[in-house]
């Protein structure tokens, strides 16, 4: 009962002492929102991009053009063969009659079916898995390139190669940006909490008079902390669902050009929860160690 | 500590204590005495004698240059963190300035060493609301800057008796008070030690009246005489 009791008079200081100076505390809830602003806009662009991701062949695809005397059987064979090859996520055998139906499809020319014999060859696309560094694929290519029945290869590298370095370019920027908000994220509070602690002087040398421990007096400006960067990191968070949404439109029509479908996805629960949390962690133990620091000089 | 200052038979001793602030002040110059349990010590001494820098020894805001202060056989001075808390929680201490916080009403002022103990806020508001009324302050909701000098001492004392302290240092309760009202903070004082609280108070002059059986010090050139 004591434990709580000391935790509800915390919580009622803590308001007192946002009472002091409210336009302090919202100018730091809303400049830590800033900073949770720009990571957590990429990680809800990521979150709806990510059935699009699925859509899109993100992995290399290897398509193998087999000699056109070899029978089904065989192709068969070579695709299960393929199959289990390490790295391969799936071999597709496009037949030589699906391959002209495509064809003529895409080109739109019906004399294509009029062909007496089918020139296209029988294809077997090897796709591998997204992990795969431009280097195995090369490896991959030259050992496929000397199976039998298989005339010629053609390997798209290059998408592979731009995705990975894009891929890469983007995690560095993401890493950069996530340390850059949470130094930001510890500065807002530091500052937040040396306001307050700027004019709590007298409220140490009393508390200390009374017999007060040091948990007891440090308690409110821990939770002053958390509430700034549970607050900001709320606030981000209903602010970029806002910003999705708004540009929702656009960013659907931009994906159907490219035959694929975007919808907005809000943070699941148990993300915002454990952001909520994590932030207020955060927060109080900033304030936790700028405020002992303070209390220190306070006998 | 709590338990160790109410039990201490001798609770306070001085053993040869030398107190400066630089060489050329020196204040208290190695003074010795105890004071027992229950006893109601009043201190006197003209301006600058060294009473409250006494009194700041016993509660540890101070460390002598030389010789020991002891209280429950603990120093003071050398305590830290918990340790320090918890003698000053079992010490009620009214120091010269009152220290009464701005912002809040005087008796959220006085409950504070009640929560500080673990109240819940409605049971140290009735602890407040009794000990205001023991030093006949009636309006709890004022803001401290609202009340006079001598109201601001008397709330000041009734928030060091709110937690039933063993050792109450009391630093000038009388000045700025009328006589009736220092009669009043004289008899909860003497009060006070009939019920087993040892009382040391500073004052320049002897209050008048004072009660029988109170010890009397006097310090005059940073020496002692009884």
């Amino acid at each position: 009962m004591k434990a709580l009791a000391v935790r509800a008079h915390a919580l009622r200081e803590m308001f007192r002492l946002l009472r002091r100076r409210p336009g302090s505390f919202v100018l730091a809830v809303l400049l830590a929102a800033a900073a949770f602003t720009v990571p957590l806009t990429g990680a809800l662009l990521v979150r709806s991009a990510a059935p699009l991701a699925q859509q899109l062949p993100l992995g290399p695809e290897i398509s193998l053009f087999l000699s056109m005397s070899t029978p089904p059987a065989e192709i068969r064979q070579l695709q299960s063969q393929l199959a289990r090859r390490p790295g391969v996520t799936q071999v597709e055998w496009i037949t030589r009659d699906a391959a002209l139906k495509a064809l003529a499809r895409r080109s739109g020319n019906s004399a294509l079916g009029d062909l007496k014999a089918n020139p296209l060859p029988d294809v077997l696309v090897v796709m591998l898995s997204p992990q795969a560094a431009p280097a195995e694929v090369e490896q991959a290519v030259a050992e496929l390139r000397k199976l039998p029945r298989v005339e010629s290869i053609a390997a798209d590298t290059d998408w592979h190669r731009k995705l990975a370095a894009i891929l890469r370019t983007a995690a560095a920027a993401g890493a950069l940006v996530g340390g850059v908000a949470a130094v930001l994220l510890v500065l807002i509070v530091l500052a937040s909490v040396q306001l307050q602690l700027s004019s709590a002087a007298e409220y140490f040398r009393v508390l200390r008079l009374v017999g007060a421990d040091a948990r007891f007096i440090v308690r409110p400006f821990i939770y002053a902390g958390a509430l700034t960067l549970a607050g900001g990191a709320l606030v981000a968070a209903g602010l970029t669902w806002a910003g999705l949404i708004a540009v929702a439109p656009q960013a659907a029509e931009l994906a159907q050009v490219y035959g694929a479908t975007l919808s907005p996805q809000p943070l699941p629960l148990e993300w915002l929860s454990a952001l909520t949390v994590g932030s207020a962690i955060v927060g109080g133990a900033v304030a936790a160690l700028a405020t002992r620091r303070a209390l220190a000089t306070t006998r | 500590m709590t338990e160790a200052v109410a039990a201490a038979a001798a609770l306070i001793e001085f053993d040869r204590v030398h107190k400066g602030f630089g060489p050329a002040r020196p204040v208290l110059s190695g003074v010795s005495f105890s004071i027992e349990r229950g006893q109601f010590v009043v201190l006197t001494g003209t301006n600058g004698a060294g009473k409250s820098t006494l009194l700041q020894l016993i509660a540890g805001w101070l460390a002598p240059d030389a010789g020991h202060v002891t209280v429950a056989g603990e120093e003071p001075a050398r305590l830290r963190g918990a340790a320090l808390a918890a003698l000053r929680h079992a010490i009620g201490i009214v120091p010269q300035d009152p220290h009464l916080l701005a912002d809040r009403s005087v008796l959220d002022n006085v409950m504070l060493p009640a929560l500080a103990a673990g109240l819940w806020r409605k049971a140290a508001a009735q602890r407040a609301r009794a000990a205001l009324e023991r030093v006949g302050l009636s309006d709890s909701e004022a803001m401290p800057a609202q009340l006079s000098a001598g109201a601001q001492r008397r709330a000041a004392l009734a928030r060091a008796i709110i937690n039933r302290p063993a050792l109450l240092l009391v630093d000038e309760p009388t000045a700025c008070l009328d006589a009736a009202a220092a009669a009043k903070v004289l008899q909860l004082l003497h009060e006070s030690a009939q019920a087993g609280v040892t009382v040391v108070m500073a004052s320049q002059g002897e209050p008048a009246p004072l009660p029988a059986g109170v010890r009397r010090l006097r310090l005059a050139e940073g020496q002692l005489t009884q």
